[in-house]
């Protein structure tokens, strides 16, 4: 069996769903914007897609064996409540049939206050009251929480509020093999980040202003073979969390090495350095140690921006400096650079899927459809005048 | 180059998988190449390399012939003259021909009729990937056998007798061989014979009367003997592990020597080498002096099931020229010939391809089709005094045939009569029921481009043509007739959906409506029946969704002959009933049945289909619309609706590219946002395109928006608005569209193509 990870086409978003060999699914961010919900708009109906490559359990529920949030933006959670079922299980309706998360994997930042310089979207308000729940449920029931009960907390809280948590706590830095409550041999997930809270409240406020993110390398087992592919995410991250991530462990590149990377907050030159690309333009300078951190290539290495087409401009995100960064990196490996909104063209993005057997990723064509032939073509997506 | 070339290349360009088409098209008495590269998905290390280590590369140069014919039939596709030719799925060639890889499991140009253009180049992506990655012997369908480019001959024998002789040890075994010897004008001897059903036991002094060859009483070019065959098996390592060749190699025994080195590879050399010794010994007293055809059959054993077999052992069977005194005359420079291995018909072969696990005056007829439903239906009416006069069918007869045909095999003897065309195997039964019909074993696509050939096998005063082929490729031949050839009315019989739906088309007086207008309205009316459409387009085994592709399924549905003979019996009982009357005076006849939840009952819903509008479509290649009854009623019901101002709506139905028709088969409502005034309508888009995705995906894509209607409140032509428009509507897909106007004065239709509106590539230098 191969292992896939799959990215969806959500413009400036997040959503990845990685298919270990095992056949469990791990769903990162989603961004199901309300156009994709819109059959007459072009916004792909990424929510379809997904449940295309879902199964249903004995009860009949589409499921995901995890869901992570990388952290709690509008772009990596928006649809959450639309398409999720929250709450407990035995609330879950037919009728309504949504996704069910048997696992939620959260950052511990969900035990905090709400930051006054970050107000949560209603997406994001519900998956810490849902992780919030299951973090009770724990509490209270412990080892006979079962499917769609079950949470997995990635790093530790100040104060020792996780210190309980251990059964269900994976330390930053810790490699970790275990979806749903089960030691699955084809996934490997080694923790990066967030780190531990600091006392030191200006670093703490550089990682909130750096967009503090669950940065995680997957080692996936491809056609029996273990390790056969990497893939590294990292949400929104930003340069200064990469800088000293690449301090704290650049004596184990091999935690940051990958086969497919999901170039931080959606190609962002933010994630490679402290100047501004809109005020500096080229003079703006890499920061060397998070470049190191988004460097650690395996040959034929892919990086992939999940964002809207990149343009030479002066946006950002996405932004062209940052592109022309990773395609620098990807050719140092003879390998290259996929934007999700370009591929494989900018008019009809389809999701980006790699298939990861025994000889590594490899990026899955696309087979030509009928409907690209004998479709309606200008009938019915522009007015079309008779005389 | 024709304007289906040119949309051919509009498609290639926009394959997601191709980089880049040749401006030079290359005309090549009467066929088309082109060279295309092809972007294969390599796993990301490969792609740091731009090849796999096999030697398939990232961007592969492919060249597609396309025929003089096509899109009747499908291109040709050649790969690059140095790609790997010992790859499995290669057809078989000459060194120095560029190899082509054999993308599908079956006939490309029923791939062409069934998916596109589209399906084709999916599979060879598919096929270049598998190539790259090792998959292309893919364990679900099977080891693939190896590919044997050039044999001597065919040996017939028990496969299941000779498999069951493999055990955990090594061995060999010899049997007797009854052959007929040919040699041609080179010289070339060929062997053909079969194998005996017992083991012998062999000396010095029963090896001579084992060994016999004399020329044939009636041909005595024709040399007809016994001999010996020795049939090797492979044992284990001296791990205790069995042996399994795990190596796919294509045929390259020449000589004795690379005999044994191919029977080391097997596992079986030692057995095989034991046995060649004692029979030199057996034979080094024999008298005799001639030379005869000793046939070695080596058994492989593969990691898992051979293609078309429930055994993972591989049969390949070799012939070589024994003689005494030296037996071997040359050691190992003695010439070896690989030949084929005919099944002998067992009743395990037929249980496994039946798919159970095991009026007074002659009427002249024709019957194109005489495969199993074919042959059915002809036998049925020969047995009743009703036999074809005229049958047609290229193909020959073959062991799998014998599961689900109306002729069997005989009894004694070798069964090498059943190795004849089909069209003479159903005269010759003709004939034995005392009726007359003449074997036509050409290709019917063919004979229809042919006025001589048609006239004479397709003659216009016949009663008609029972079209029994399944053949997509027949059906739209028949349908996109030249203008020049007339031929009887076409009734045409099919079979769907693993056998649970059959379908009689009768074609209307003149043809109208023809056989491709009623397979486009039995596919609108399956849409439309809640019990018929998820049979026929919603699982995954039906016949409009088959996969050709991923695995290769076999084209042929599996089915149990009784099935076939359920629908074959009332299909033969209504057109016998139409022979004793007559055939529909208005309009056409379609006919669905289908098979009850318990296997037992058929019900059959028939419908009357009234003629058809034709109108022909203002642009270049002589493209017509041709329109149901149904879409016409809902147009004009449409137009009195909206007296005073210009009305319109969408077109669904299906293209025939050969018959470069349209065929409507139903009208969806202008979306409401359209906008009508006394001179224009502008068609709107609110809730269009999941209207018209819905009705396309509801019928498995059969049916498709084919463009728009609208009406003139005069009786004038296209507008210069409506070809503003058909421009529009061109550039924006790869199918042709077409604008069709109704007036007063009856229909007018514009074409909307890109492939006709952009000149191709080689004409614009």
């Amino acid at each position: 069996m191969v292992a896939k990870v799959l990215f969806f086409p959500v413009a400036n978003g997040d959503m990845t769903l990685i298919v270990l060999e095992s056949g469990r699914k791990v769903l990162v961010d989603m961004n199901i914007r309300a156009a994709a919900d819109d059959p007459d708009d072009d916004t792909p109906d990424v929510a379809a897609e997904l449940r295309k490559r879902l199964t249903r359990d004995e009860q009949g529920r589409l499921y995901v064996d995890a869901l992570l949030l990388s952290h709690p933006d509008q772009d990596h959670c928006a649809g959450l409540r639309k398409h999720f079922h929250l709450g407990p299980p035995s609330e879950w309706s037919k009728a309504a049939d949504k996704i069910f998360i048997r696992e939620l994997w959260s950052s511990p930042l969900v035990f905090r206050r709400a930051s006054s310089q970050h107000t949560l979207c209603d997406d994001a308000k519900a998956f810490n009251s849902e992780a919030r729940r299951r973090v009770t449920r724990f509490r209270a029931a412990s080892w006979s929480v079962s499917d769609g009960d079950r949470i997995l907390i990635l790093g530790e809280d100040e104060d020792g509020k996780t210190d309980d948590l251990g059964a269900i706590l994976v330390k930053a830095g810790a490699a970790f093999s275990q979806v749903n409550g089960q030691y699955d041999p084809s996934m490997t997930a080694r923790l990066l980040a967030p780190q531990p809270r600091s006392d030191d409240q200006d670093e703490e406020e550089l990682r909130s202003k750096n967009h503090s993110s669950t940065i995680l390398n997957f080692a996936l087992a491809g056609d029996g073979v273990p390790d056969a592919g990497r893939f590294l995410t990292g949400g929104d991250a930003e340069v200064a969390i990469w800088e000293r991530l690449w301090q704290r462990y650049c004596a184990h590149p091999d935690w940051f090495c990958y086969d497919i990377l999901l170039a931080p907050h959606h190609c962002s030159w933010h994630s490679l350095s402290y100047d501004s690309w809109s005020d500096y333009g080229e003079d703006a300078e890499v920061c060397q140690d998070a470049r190191s951190a988004l460097s650690q290539t395996r040959r034929g290495a892919v990086v992939i921006a999940s964002s809207k087409p990149v343009r030479d401009d002066e946006n950002d995100p996405p932004c062209i400096r940052a592109k022309r960064e990773y395609e620098a990196i990807a050719k140092a490996a003879d390998g290259s650079f996929i934007c999700v909104s370009e591929h494989p063209s900018e008019k009809n993005p389809e999701t980006v899927e790699f298939e990861v057997g025994r000889y590594g990723p490899r990026l899955k064509s696309k087979p030509m459809k009928a409907a690209a032939i004998v479709g309606a073509g200008s009938i019915g997506s522009q007015p079309l005048a008779h005389g | 180059m024709n304007w289906s070339i040119a949309r051919a290349l509009r498609i290639i360009g926009a394959h997601p998988n191709v980089a880049s088409v040749d401006k030079e098209i290359v005309a090549d008495n009467g066929a088309w190449s082109v060279e295309v590269t092809v972007k294969v998905g390599l796993p990301n290390a490969w792609m740091a390399e731009a090849r796999s280590p096999n030697g398939v590369r990232a961007i592969e140069p492919v060249i597609l012939v396309f025929p003089a014919n096509f899109p009747l039939r499908a291109p040709t596709i050649c790969l690059r003259a140095d790609f790997d030719r010992s790859l499995a799925h290669v057809q078989p060639g000459d060194p120095g021909d560029r190899p082509e890889p054999c993308v599908v499991d079956g006939n490309l140009s029923e791939l062409l009729h069934r998916q596109g253009l589209a399906g084709i180049l999916n599979q060879l992506v598919l096929w270049l990937e598998n190539a790259a990655l090792g998959r292309l012997i893919d364990p679900k369908q099977g080891w693939e056998p190896v590919r044997r480019d050039d044999l001597a001959g065919f040996v017939v024998a028990d496969a299941a007798a000779l498999r069951s002789l493999v055990g955990r040890d090594d061995g060999a075994a010899t049997f007797g061989f009854d052959y007929l010897a040919l040699v041609d004008n080179d010289g070339e001897r060929s062997v053909y014979g079969e194998m005996g059903p017992s083991r012998l036991t062999l000396n010095r002094g029963t090896i001579g009367a084992l060994i016999a060859e004399r020329a044939s009483r009636k041909s005595p070019e024709v040399r007809v003997g016994h001999s010996l065959a020795v049939v090797a098996w492979p044992g284990r390592h001296p791990s205790g592990d069995l042996v399994i060749a795990r190596r796919y190699q294509p045929e390259t025994v020449t000589d004795l020597g690379s005999l044994m080195a191919r029977a080391a590879d097997y596992g079986c050399a030692r057995a095989l080498r034991d046995t060649l010794n004692w029979l030199t010994t057996c034979l080094a007293g024999h008298r005799d002096n001639a030379r005869f055809p000793l046939v070695v059959v080596l058994c492989a054993r593969r990691p898992f099931h051979v293609i078309g077999a429930n055994s993972a052992i591989e049969l390949c069977p070799y012939v070589v020229d024994i003689g005494p005194p030296a037996f071997l005359a040359l050691g190992d420079r003695t010439p070896v010939q690989p030949i084929g291995h005919r099944h002998a018909i067992t009743p395990d072969l037929l249980r496994r391809l039946s798919g159970a696990g095991g009026a007074e005056e002659t009427l002249a007829w024709v019957q194109v089709g005489c495969g199993s439903l074919g042959s059915k239906i002809a036998l049925h009416l020969a047995r009743s005094g009703r036999a074809p006069s005229i049958v047609i069918d290229r193909r020959y007869l073959s062991p799998h045939n014998a599961a689900r045909h109306a002729l069997a095999p005989e009894v004694g003897g070798m069964p090498l009569h059943w190795i004849d065309a089909k069209a003479t195997a159903v005269a010759e039964a003709i004939e034995g029921l005392g009726q007359k019909a003449i074997a036509v074993k050409q290709d019917v696509v063919a004979i229809t481009r042919n006025r001589a050939a048609a006239k004479k096998h397709l003659p216009k005063k016949a009663w008609a043509i029972v079209n029994a082929t399944a053949s997509l490729g027949v059906r739209e031949a028949f349908g996109s007739m030249p203008p020049d050839i007339d031929i009887p009315r076409v009734l045409e019989t099919s079979l769907f959906a693993g056998g649970e739906l059959g379908v009689l088309t009768v074609e209307g007086p003149d043809r109208n409506p023809d056989t491709l207008d009623l397979m486009a309205e039995a596919y609108s009316c399956m849409r439309a029946d809640d019990a018929l459409r998820p049979v026929m387009f919603g699982s995954d085994d039906t016949v409009i969704r088959q996969v050709i592709g991923e695995g290769c399924g076999s084209p042929t549905m599996v089915m149990s002959d009784a099935r076939i003979s359920m629908f074959a019996a009332p299909l033969a009982e209504t057109i016998m009933r139409m022979q004793n009357t007559s055939l529909p005076e208005n309009g056409g006849r379609l006919l669905i049945g289908q098979v009850a939840a318990d296997g037992l009952g058929l019900s059959w819903s028939g419908y009357a289909v009234p003629q058809v509008a034709v109108v022909g479509v203002e642009g270049p290649g002589d493209w017509s619309v041709r329109i149901s009854a149904r879409a016409a009623g809902k147009i004009a019901e449409d137009v009195r609706q909206w007296p005073g101002v210009e009305t319109g709506g969408i077109l669904m139905g299906r293209i025939s590219e050969p018959a470069r028709t349209f065929y409507v088969t139903d009208v969806l409502p202008a979306p409401e946002d359209s906008a009508r005034s006394p001179h224009e309508f502008v068609l709107g888009t609110s809730g269009a395109r999941r209207a018209i995705a819905d009705y396309a995906e509801s019928a498995g894509y059969s049916l498709f928006c084919l463009g728009t209607w609208h009406n003139h409140l005069g009786a004038s032509g296209p507008s210069g608005t409506d070809r503003t428009t058909a421009a529009a509507v061109a550039l924006a897909r790869l199918a042709p569209s077409v604008l069709l106007i109704h007036t007063p004065a009856g229909y007018r239709a514009l074409l909307a193509d890109a492939a006709g509106a952009t000149p191709p590539a080689s004409e614009e230098g």
